[in-house]
């Protein structure tokens, strides 16, 4: 196993744990609350602030998940009518060359929406948390996107490149 | 004019494969720098737009979902309904249709519902003599009766992008819902009346009857429970819809693991880990459907459409012809989530300026929508279904047509123009007037 194949592994089991940790806390995060409210008449106060950060955490890292496992939803249905191969490759590599490149551009608006969160950004109400810690998952899941969705285009070139060949090769 | 290609752009990045989100946000990029908007609101809009406890409902009924159907809960609830349908002519498909509409609400998830009841049903059939496309189609179009049937994700999703009452939009479904079913078990059963085939149940006597019934309603009853506990808590305002989710999470872990014992613990991690996958592909796509219909609105894309279709007819009744055309055609290129995402911004400010209620609106677009679903050439959940059961796609297609014909489109044609049946419900159980 190289080095980038452990930093992926690792990336991938850190994404793991967040996803499991943020599902499980806000399940009993508000499950705990309206137990709490209706039978005991208590309140968690600022709970939800807690709730919709770790929120956050799953939209997106659970969005960075579906990119890499290509679970993202596409309706899809040129393949389904175009029977040559080397067009639907290529349309293919269009399409996630355009993909990477939004990608790529929200990272950097998100980069900017972090660097303005984290210098002037302000906390919650109740608890007073920095806001940055759920203005940063979003950018941050357009980071490992766009990383996810650089990987599936070289994926698919060299799966173009390997289509062509084998033409070559019955032509000859 | 830049709207327009905007849509053009939109419509093409669906077509060619770019993800849902990334084709609403190629259309987002486009707006952005053609209109010349300042980038810098876009992701701090979003932020806030979905930086509320409410739409969590969505993770949390997924979740739930999730663990009924790995709690095994499929074969119970199947064996429950054909104690009553089981032994009439044709009584194996309405079991399964029943089953599919009682799951669906449960599980909110019309793969789910296909995977779960089909593998229990496909067999069942099989061996009761039905043709295999006759069952692929009415396992795949009743799948989708979960959106229709409460508590729906369909209907919190259209609930939150129309800031309207989700309570409400769970009820104006319903009674759609219920017409739907019951004319998808009459076409059922008339397809299959020359069918000399069929295999029927053996005739039960009265005393062995009341034992089944008692032992698989008590076999049932724990799944049953859960759309009366969220619905009951919801409606007897003791919880939120978002706490009603939450709860029912809550209340699958004893029953999965104590009463069905199809839950372990790794089951549970792996549900959660699927869910979180499921939430973030949909949460992504509410992300940025957020900031293209912020653009829209600021474009007035409402107002050109509302031009455009007054150009074509001034009567109501038309129009609302032409946007049930519409919603049917975005059914069937897109899947559900996707389609009230895009459809419900769009479309809502221009059916409330025909007169049509937003509560009246919530229950055409999941007819429709749910009519798309199961409309060839593109309709997945019709395939999956072939798949599942080994029939060939030309097989299911005649009986689809049928129940598309006489079960979807009576159905679609009463709630459009029959208010009625999606508001009196609201207007009953929470005294909603119209």
């Amino acid at each position: 196993m190289n080095f980038i194949q452990k930093i992926d592994l690792g990336i991938k089991k850190l994404q793991n744990i967040i996803l499991v940790a943020s599902c499980s806390f806000v399940t009993i995060g508000i499950g705990t609350g309206a137990i709490l409210r209706y039978l005991f008449k208590k309140d968690l106060y600022g709970a939800e602030e807690l709730i919709t950060i770790a929120a956050f955490w799953m939209y997106f890292i659970g969005a960075v998940y579906a990119t890499h496992s290509r679970k993202h939803i596409t309706a899809e249905i040129f393949s389904s009518f175009c029977r040559n191969l080397k067009i639907v490759y290529s349309v293919k590599i269009f399409s996630l060359s355009v993909t990477f490149l939004l990608a790529l551009l929200y990272s950097w608006w998100g980069w900017e929406f972090f660097h303005w969160s984290l210098v002037k950004g302000g906390k919650s109400v109740a608890l007073l948390i920095p806001l940055v810690y759920g203005h940063s998952a979003i950018f941050i899941g357009f980071v490992l996107m766009t990383v996810y969705f650089f990987f599936q285009l070289i994926e698919e070139i060299s799966g173009l490149r390997i289509h062509l060949k084998s033409i070559e090769g019955a032509e000859i | 004019m830049i709207t327009i290609v905007s849509l053009i752009i939109l419509v093409i990045t669906l077509v060619i494969g770019i993800p849902v989100p990334f084709a609403f946000l190629t259309a987002v990029t486009y707006l952005i720098f053609t209109g010349d908007y300042d980038p810098s609101f876009l992701l701090p809009y979003g932020f806030s737009k979905m930086n509320t406890i409410v739409i969590l409902a969505i993770p949390l009924f997924i979740i739930a979902g999730g663990l009924i159907n790995r709690s095994k809960v499929g074969d119970k609830l199947v064996s429950l309904v054909e104690l009553f349908v089981g032994r009439i002519k044709g009584g194996l498909g309405a079991v399964a249709i029943v089953s599919c509409a009682v799951f669906g609400s449960i599980t909110g998830s019309a793969c789910a519902t296909l995977s779960a009841i089909g593998s229990i049903m496909f067999p069942r059939l099989e061996k009761a003599g039905y043709p295999t496309g006759h069952s692929a189609a009415i396992m795949a179009n009743a799948s989708v009766l979960g959106m229709l049937i409460p508590p729906s994700s369909i209907m919190i999703l259209y609930a939150w992008v129309g800031q309207t009452s989700v309570l409400a939009c769970f009820l104006s479904s319903f009674v759609p819902g219920i017409i739907l079913t019951i004319l998808m078990c009459i076409v059922n059963m008339v397809l299959l009346r020359n069918n000399k085939d069929l295999v029927l149940e053996p005739k039960m006597q009265k005393k062995e009857f009341q034992t089944q019934l008692l032992t698989r309603t008590g076999k049932g009853i724990p799944a049953l429970t859960m759309p009366l506990l969220v619905l009951g808590g919801i409606y007897g305002g003791f919880v939120t819809p978002t706490e009603a989710a939450a709860i029912s999470v809550i209340y699958t872990l004893p029953i999965g693991f104590l009463i069905y014992r199809g839950l372990t613990w790794k089951g549970v991690a792996e549900t959660l880990k699927e869910s979180a996958i499921t939430t973030g592909a949909i949460m992504i796509m509410l992300y940025t459907i957020m900031l293209l219909s912020r653009l829209y609105i600021m474009e007035d894309l409402p107002g050109l459409i509302m031009n455009f279709l007054t150009s074509i007819s001034d009567n109501k009744y038309i129009l609302m012809i032409l946007i049930n055309i519409f919603m049917v055609i975005i059914g069937m290129l897109m899947d559900d989530v996707s389609a009230v995402l895009l459809s419900t911004p769009i479309l809502l400010p221009v059916v409330v300026q025909l007169g049509i209620t937003p509560i009246h609106f919530a229950a055409i677009v999941g007819v429709n929508l749910g009519m798309g679903n199961v409309t060839p050439p593109t309709a997945p959940l019709l395939y999956l279904s072939g798949q599942l059961n080994g029939a060939k796609t030309h097989e299911t297609l005649t009986p689809t047509l049928y129940i598309l014909a006489f079960a979807w489109l009576p159905t679609l044609v009463f709630t459009t123009y029959l208010p009625v049946l999606s508001q009196w419900l609201p207007s009953v159980i929470l005294g909603l007037n119209f």
